[in-house]
């Protein structure tokens, strides 16, 4: 009993300076522009306008961005599990020419600052006829060399003797692929969901430049306007930030119990 | 060579391949299980890879040729062959930049690593309010960038911060956290690690459940004490987790910039220690309309990232273990 | 489960082959617009409602990207082979653009074109956007510096409020009787982070200059620019103005709507939230005089790609943007000074408790002077910005500082003349 009390202060201490941002993020979204502007800035708002929420729907499309952010998202993500999850497999489990030097080959598409490759990917993008389209915004993001690596090395920690009593029994690669990697590794496959949709709704650089429409506009670049030249709307961009956020709440609320559900690994490792 | 390095990875990963040599007539019989098991194994990765050399290599190598070249970015580039490169390297100010992005990589990375293991291992337990717990560590990874530059810099203000304001009551010295380029670096380091802790954290929550509790169970029938369980059993078997959670920290933390835009922005003077080579990469490539400098100084970048990676790798099977 | 989330990724993936083969069909002629500032929006919209009375048949798509990002967005698609027809341009960047021909000519459509006359706008902006003597950018607003001040803290400290006899001695005694040390209250911003607003105006104000009529040569070492300077370092080091850091840290304008800086030298556009936070508390002065009068003149113009399809349309599009009703909608959206100067006295309604004529005499001849600029603007200033704020954040020569930066600007200058 006394070693959980000293867990929970631990573990509340760590968490209150995790939380501080986001107090702060709720509590700007809530103050009035010329509030924001006081120095020394105020903690407490002197007065709570909850009005801000209402003004960030009526001076933006916020529904049509939810919209679109939500289908970058789940676009990006769907493939993504299922396309590295299919080569880590490879990586983790097949032998095959070229193995290790492609596995760099892919590993090194992390190593390139994103700031050389945006010009020629225009150009690229422009060749397909992609640009201001949905195309520009999923399919260059259904790739991940990030999750190819993430789920290899998960894979790799999976027994084999596993997948070994599978071949005896006439599975084929995919089949122990579909039917023996894929459910031992639901931790992983979650982490690499929990990434990939946040990385996907938080994105803004690619949507910002990739896209010009209002029809293309995502949830990131939609409050990125409140920033003017000389001067920004603080109230708004948090307000539309909270809102932004609380998706991705909810996210984490439901998935994380997967994440520590525990694999029943199948008569191995006992 | 790199092949001869990497195998001893496989070598360890793989019975298959330690056995190969053992005997001629298994090695036919391999060579044609082998050919229908790399198809496989191609056709499996194609898709990935195809999407990666389209979107990535392909205008990685793009960028690699600029380097040769001197290139606003918007007409046409001249070759001018090594020039970039062999400017860059007589450039003080780029070299002090890479030494500046290596030591904010070699503080951050097992910064962020140990701390977010010490969380996960925490948040792995059974007790009340755990899911509370674990969201509110997780709400740095979600906040939006804009809001967590927006705290940080009035947390370090020096005349209205809440860290020079508590300071102040208990009569310390209030020093200028992002302008006192001794400690500025440090200021950027303690906020990159709050950033990343998050993710770090799912990652090792993620590797923890691999973990199977027998282990714990005779570990507690021989009377080990908790820290000793987890130096013996929890964190060797999470070694392949912490090692992918090294190798990217590193690749990401030795490309920083979008913190340190967001921390200083791009109309002050940045002091000396912050400038990393991403973000010299971005000064040279939009602000002053030279791209091909900026490729240079990318893909030399590249290189380095590379080489410590594939050390890295042959170096893991001192502590990387990834069978039980 | 895992059936719908594989049916799912069949769908997508077939929906993305068929895309790739269909292409758009010839609909309407689209001609695409790129700025940053969403609070011309009206205006703009507006000048494309006229612009489509003309041509029903084009389709005007119009892009705000955030200033912060949006050259990085400009070169990337101009980099990449495209990039919007008609766009936004500011001062440090024009020359990049136009001398590397990535944005076309005006000249040739204003000499056919009768409707459009060159002498109606600001000559300083008109100045700013021409290569010799040839239009490239079309000025639509332009923004010049005054003096703005908080009449309660004139008022509390008993001090008359600033008007135009005021000098740079006044700056200093007035400015001194304003500090109130226990209230954190400063007397006069004397800005090194940010320059059209800050020293650029002292430099001409003492007889400098930044950069000469030539572009070949830095004016940063003279000694009428190092006086400027040293005017600046003595109001930070008296007090009256915050330091160098801790204008870095907050900005001064933050300070200003906070109550606690009396005077600030700010741009037009700064009047919309300066009046918000002060109300009938914010007085404007016209920029104290040095050894003369003189105040910064920025503005921003239309430019065309030079990739641009339909450049008649274009034009016309530019032309609408401009037109006499085009200027009188941003001076009565109050955002900023239209740059066609007949329309000026509309904008001067936009805020009626303020003497916002200050502002439109600071544009007149004699006065108003050009922001600098020549083709790698954005590499000199980069070199000014750090040398100056190091040297005051460090607190070594500024002298020393501006000879550095004379010496950078110098060779950047020369390279330019030698390409």
């Amino acid at each position: 009993m006394k070693m959980k009390l000293g867990n929970h202060i631990l573990l509340i201490v760590g968490a209150f300076i995790m939380i501080v941002p986001f107090l702060w993020m709720v509590l700007t979204s809530l103050k009035s522009f010329t509030e924001t502007m006081q120095v020394p800035p105020t903690i407490w708002p002197n007065e709570l306008k909850f009005e801000n929420y209402l003004n960030v729907f009526q001076s933006v499309d916020f529904l049509k961005y939810y919209v679109n952010t939500i289908l970058l998202t789940l676009g990006r993500t769907l493939a993504q599990l299922f396309l590295c999850s299919l080569a880590a497999y490879a990586f983790a489990r097949l032998e095959f020419p070229g193995k290790n030097i492609i596995f760099i080959l892919v590993l090194s598409v992390l190593m390139v600052p994103m700031q050389v490759i945006l010009i020629p990917n225009y150009g690229i993008l422009t060749q397909l006829g992609w640009i201001d389209t949905f195309y520009a915004l999923i399919v260059p993001g259904m790739f991940s060399a990030f999750g190819v690596f993430l789920l290899r090395q998960f894979f790799m920690g999976i027994p084999k003797e596993i997948d070994e009593a599978a071949k005896i029994d006439g599975c084929s690669f995919f089949g122990i692929y579909w039917r023996v990697i894929l459910p031992n590794a639901t931790p992983a496959l979650i982490a690499l969901g929990i990434f990939t949709i946040l990385s996907s709704w938080n994105d803004f650089l690619w949507p910002l430049i990739m896209t010009s429409s209002e029809d293309m506009r995502v949830l990131s670049v939609g409050i990125a306007t409140f920033q003017g030249q000389y001067s920004t709307d603080y109230p708004l961009l948090m307000a539309g930030a909270v809102m932004s956020t609380i998706p991705m709440l909810i996210m984490f609320i439901l998935l994380q119990k997967y994440l520590v559900a525990g694999i029943a690994l199948q008569g191995a490792r006992k | 060579m790199l092949h001869t390095f990497m195998e001893g990875e496989v070598n360890l990963n793989s019975a298959i391949v330690s056995k190969k040599s053992k005997s001629k007539a298994r090695v036919k019989n391999k060579k044609k299980k082998f050919s229908r098991e790399a198809m496989w194994a191609y056709l499996f990765i194609a898709p990935t890879f195809l999407g990666l050399a389209v979107f990535y290599m392909f205008p990685a190598v793009a960028s690699f040729v600029l380097s040769f070249t001197r290139w606003d970015g918007m007409t046409a580039p001249v070759f001018v062959g090594l020039e970039n490169v062999i400017t860059l390297f007589q450039d003080s100010s780029f070299i002090r930049a890479i030494i500046n992005t290596v030591i904010f990589t070699a503080i951050s990375v097992p910064l962020s690593a140990g701390i977010a293991t010490c969380i996960a291992v925490m948040l792995n337990q059974k007790i009340k309010g755990m899911v509370f717990y674990r969201t509110l560590y997780f709400l740095p990874v979600v906040t939006m960038p804009v809001a967590v530059g927006m705290v940080w810099k009035w947390l370090y203000n020096t005349d209205y911060g809440l860290i020079n304001y508590v300071l102040g009551i208990f009569n310390l010295p209030q020093p200028s956290w992002l302008f006192d380029p001794n400690i500025a670096l440090i200021s950027v380091i303690v906020v990159y690690v709050w950033m990343t802790v998050g993710n770090n954290v799912i990652l090792i929550l993620a590797g923890l459940q691999g973990v199977s509790k027998s282990y714990y169970e005779a570990a507690q029938i021989d009377g080990a004490s908790k820290l000793r369980q987890f130096f013996s059993i929890t964190l060797p078997l999470i070694t392949p987790t912490l090692f992918f959670v090294f190798i990217t920290g590193m690749i990401s933390s030795l490309q920083v910039f979008d913190l340190i835009f967001i921390m200083i922005g791009d109309s002050t003077a940045l002091l000396e220690p912050l400038r990393t080579v991403v973000y010299a990469v971005y000064e040279y490539g939009f602000e002053y309309s030279q791209m091909g400098m900026a490729s240079a100084q990318a893909f030399i970048l590249f290189l380095a990232i590379l080489a410590i990676t594939i050390i890295q790798f042959v170096f893991q099977k001192k502590w990387v273990h990834y069978d039980g | 489960m895992k059936k719908i989330v594989f049916s799912i990724f069949i769908l997508m993936v077939a929906a993305f082959l068929t895309a790739c083969s269909s292409g758009s069909s010839a609909e309407k002629k689209v001609i695409e617009v790129a700025l940053w500032d969403e609070n011309v929006k009206g205006a703009v919209d507006a000048s494309i409602e006229a612009f489509n009375e003309i041509h029903p048949d084009v389709e005007v798509k119009v892009t705000y990207t955030p200033y912060a990002n949006y050259w990085t967005k400009l070169k990337t698609s101009l980099g990449g082979g495209s990039g919007p027809d008609v766009f936004w341009m500011n001062g440090p960047n024009f020359y990049r653009y136009s001398t590397d021909g990535l944005i076309k000519n005006l000249e040739p459509f204003i000499v056919e074109d009768d409707e459009f006359n060159k002498d109606a706008y600001v000559p300083a902006v008109v100045d700013m956007y021409s290569v010799e003597d040839e239009l490239y950018a079309a000025p639509y607003f332009t923004d010049s510096v005054g003096l703005y001040y908080n009449k309660q803290l004139f008022d509390e400290a008993g001090v008359d409020y600033p008007d135009e006899t005021w000098t740079w001695e006044d700056i200093e005694t007035e400015g001194a009787k304003l500090v109130n040390p226990d209230e954190g209250v400063f007397g006069y911003a004397a800005h090194t982070t940010v320059n059209q607003q800050g020293y650029y105006n002292l430099i001409h104000q003492a007889g400098g200059f930044m950069i000469n009529e030539d572009k070949t040569e830095s004016g940063f070492d003279s000694p009428e620019a190092k006086e400027a300077f040293a005017f600046i370092k003595d109001l930070i080091d008296k007090g009256i103005s915050p330091s160098t850091q801790n204008q870095i840290e907050t900005e001064s304008k933050q300070l200003f709507m906070s109550n606690k800086l009396a005077m600030i030298p700010a741009i037009s556009v700064n009047t919309p939230e300066f009046y918000e936070a002060l109300g009938e508390n914010l007085g404007v002065a016209p920029l104290p005089k040095g050894k003369q009068a003189a105040s910064i003149v920025h503005g921003i113009g239309w430019a065309m790609n030079e990739k641009v399809e339909d450049e008649e349309v274009a034009w016309d599009l530019i032309k609408s943007l401009t037109s006499e009703q085009a200027n009188k909608d941003i001076a009565e959206s109050g955002f900023s000074i239209p740059a066609m100067q007949s329309t000026g006295e509309i904008w001067l309604g936009s805020v009626p408790s303020l003497d916002l004529q200050v502002f439109l005499d600071a544009q007149e001849e004699g006065v108003g002077v050009a922001y600098p600029i020549s083709e790698r603007t954005t590499e000199w200033q980069d070199i000014e910005t750090k040398e100056i704020q190091g040297a005051f954040l460090e607190d070594t020569s500024i002298d020393e500082a501006l000879d550095r930066v004379a010496e950078g600007m110098n060779k950047i200058l020369e390279e330019e003349n030698n390409e």
